[in-house]
């Protein structure tokens, strides 16, 4: 038995049997050796016995590789054209496939390879795994991001075509589940294990027949664990070396609550884990029992539950879960995906698709640092890029980009459900400037017919401390205000909570945090606007009774923690939370607010229960 | 041979979906196409050679292009750099 630690990706727990999937197998390990006269020419087949008779050999042996990949990738774009993903995605996909085709009739690296098999005797295997590891080396020099970003998927066709040249199977990480699952373990759902996914494999991971999966790559906020989550299946990311570790067939424990994953669990740990698991679904399905039920307290005072989506798949699970707003709709991952800036239609039919979905949604304006942007020339290197170009400041000097994605938010108004919030808001003026900016836009809209911008609800977004301390002005300029707990914690601890040497200082229960959060909700309430928090704050139990008893008009949590923060909204009395924020908001220590957590965990079972839960054991 | 030279002009450089562009429109002459870029060579043909070459906006680059439908092949290349692969 051998146990493992990860970041938690995905929570649940699961127990079964792994499939490996070693996508990047290929290029990193193997020798090259020139062939020796008298060993075996070739893995399989016949044995050439003169020099050209066995040069045509491994020549047609690269041909027809080469052909088989072709013919691979060309089926798995039919696949993606039939399936139904996301219009978007599909694009994506299809531009990538489009390059990997071209890599394939590539000359430097076909007559490179024909050169080594002629000229330096080596197997077609050898001559092309030399020729890749030779252009990749290449690749390591160069400094564009979207080029950089475009090596994984050269990689991903090279070793398609090695693997061809082995013989080995072609099947992504899902059809070998599928096809294991046919053959050996009938039945079962699978674990996958793999260094990393691939977009194209996690957009098809199918509930039925994965149970679960771990990956050495990836943070929380990866692509891979946001699809964990987006699909509701755990997932334990950022474990070194598990691919190593694993052998398809093993028996595996992933914990996503906890960030483990155990290897050929012993006796007692699988009894542990058996009830363990049995357990929470016992848990889950309680919680999937509040789906229909509102989100107020008990003496009848309402919170609105909203959710922060960064990926459009994320919806789905927040929709099972019955929540019917997005508090914070993120949009940086339209500009990190495209090699060239979106265009107005592009986001319009992204911002459209969910707005369609859900009765309201909140879109924050781009909040990505503005060196993303630009060509790699123009670039200043940030010495401080979370002190830097980013978010509104972006927005406000690039106006064009700016103006494009407003006019998309605002026409997707046209359900008369869209809200704009702008982040990363400093001062007023940045306000007023970006107030002026939302008006001409709508009102350039109105002159098309499209009158959707006239009266659309805009934000601020609350987290640069000197924001939170001027809110009462900042709420009398626009709609409502969102306390980004994140941001805010980390600019006024002066921490960067991604730096591991002062990652403990990063509290966004530190009493000046929540000191300034409670004068961000009373000024907004005087102005009569009305208050969201969206941080990971609000996802945290003990600070629900916190918040609640502030007044916070709306929680927006990640679809995943809808329920469990229903859950503990609905065991609460709005006079007893009042009588929690007051006495909170007189302490000034940090170990006395921890005192004060604990006691309010002793307090509420509700809220004990969800935290034992998640809690190391 | 038939050279010419032009500059990079869309924000993005060549990327891979311009790299691709190249690549495509190359294909269709049966001249061998060289861009240049300080003394580096990339064969128009072969994305990953673009690619690697790297040639972000600003970039001068010489398009060389040799065989009988060499003075065809440059315009087109240059033409295609020139407008900035239709990007921004």
């Amino acid at each position: 038995m051998r146990m493992l630690r990860g970041i938690a990706a995905s929570p649940g727990i699961v127990m079964s049997k792994a499939v490996v999937y070693d996508f990047m197998e290929v290029i990193e390990g193997g020798q090259i050796s020139p062939l020796k006269a008298d060993r075996p020419l070739a893995e399989k087949g016949k044995k050439p016995k003169s020099k050209s008779g066995k040069e045509n050999y491994e020549l047609s042996k690269f041909a027809s590789a080469l052909e088989k990949t072709k013919h691979e990738l060309e089926l798995i774009r039919a696949d993606f054209m039939s399936c139904e993903v996301q219009p978007q995605i599909d694009d994506y996909h299809s531009r990538i496939l489009d390059a990997q085709l071209l890599v394939l009739e590539d000359p430097t690296l076909i007559n490179s390879t024909i050169d080594k098999i002629k000229i330096d005797n080596l197997t077609a295997t050898q001559s092309f795994r030399k020729t890749t590891t030779e252009i990749m080396a290449g690749f390591k020099k160069v400094k564009n991001e979207y080029i950089r970003a475009r090596v994984a998927d050269i990689k991903d066709v090279t070793n398609r075509v090695l693997r061809n040249l082995k013989g080995q199977s072609q099947l992504s990480a899902l059809q070998q589940v599928g096809a294991k699952r046919k053959s050996r373990f009938i039945g079962d759902r699978h674990i996958v294990i793999a260094k990393d996914l691939s977009p194209s494999d996690t957009a098809r991971l199918n509930k039925e027949i994965v149970s679960g999966f771990a990956t050495e790559l990836g943070g929380s906020t990866s692509h891979t664990a946001i699809m964990g989550r987006a699909i509701g299946i755990p997932a334990v990311v950022g474990i070194s070396n598990i691919t190593d570790s694993v052998k398809s067939g093993d028996e595996i424990i992933i914990d996503g609550n906890h960030g483990i994953v155990i290897i050929e669990p012993d006796e007692s740990t699988r009894r542990i884990y058996e009830d363990r698991i049995h357990r929470f679904q016992v848990y889950e399905k309680e919680l999937l029992s509040l789906t229909s039920l509102p989100c107020r307290t008990l003496d009848g005072h309402t919170v609105d539950l909203a959710y922060n989506i960064e990926l459009p798949e994320e919806i789905d699970v927040a929709l099972v879960f019955g929540a019917s707003a997005i508090g914070l709709m993120r949009t940086e991952f339209i500009y990190l995906k495209k090699d060239a800036l979106p265009s107005e239609e592009e986001q319009f039919e992204i911002y459209d698709s969910l707005a369609q979905k859900v009765n309201s949604i909140t879109i924050r304006t781009l909040d990505l640092g503005g060196d993303k942007l630009l060509p790699n020339d123009n670039r200043i290197k940030e010495r401080n890029p979370a002190l830097g170009w980013r978010g509104i400041r972006v927005s406000l000097a690039k106006r064009n980009i700016f103006n494009t994605q407003l006019k998309a938010i605002i026409r997707t108004n046209r359900h008369n459900n869209v809200r704009i919030l702008l982040p990363m808001v400093q001062s007023l003026d940045e306000v007023k400037l970006a107030k002026s900016c939302i008006k001409k836009v709508a009102k350039r809209l109105a002159k098309t017919g499209i009158h959707y911008g006239e009266n659309i609800e805009i934000g601020v977004m609350i987290e640069v401390p000197s924001a939170a301390i001027i809110a009462s002005a900042i709420a009398k300029e626009v709609d409502f205000l969102s306390i980004g707990s994140n941001d805010l914690t980390q600019y006024m601890l002066a921490c960067d909570r991604t730096n591991p040497m002062v990652a403990h200082i990063y509290n966004p229960l530190h009493p000046a945090v929540i000191k300034l959060i409670k004068h961000t909700v009373e000024v907004s309430h005087s102005a009569r606007k009305w208050v969201s928090l969206c941080g990971e704050l609000a996802s945290y139990p003990p600070a629900i009774p916190i918040l609640v008893g502030m007044g916070i008009d709306e929680l927006s949590v990640a679809p995943i923690y809808l329920l469990e923060i229903k859950k503990i909204i609905r065991s609460l009395s709005k006079n007893e939370t009042k009588a929690i924020a007051e006495e909170v908001s007189g302490i000034n220590s940090e170990i006395e607010m921890k005192k004060y957590v604990n006691k309010i965990r002793n307090r509420f079972p509700v809220i004990e229960e969800i935290m034992s839960e998640y809690e190391n054991t | 041979m038939v050279k010419c030279e032009v500059s990079i002009k869309n924000k993005l450089g060549i990327h891979a979906r311009p790299a691709a562009s190249i690549v495509k429109e190359a294909g269709k002459y049966k001249s061998a196409i060289i861009l240049e870029r300080d003394r580096m060579k990339a064969n128009a043909k072969s994305i990953m050679d673009i690619l690697i070459m790297e040639a972000d906006m600003g970039t001068k680059l010489t398009v060389m292009a040799d065989g009988e439908d060499e003075n065809e092949a440059v315009e087109a290349i240059v033409k295609l750099i020139d407008t900035g692969f239709g990007e921004e």
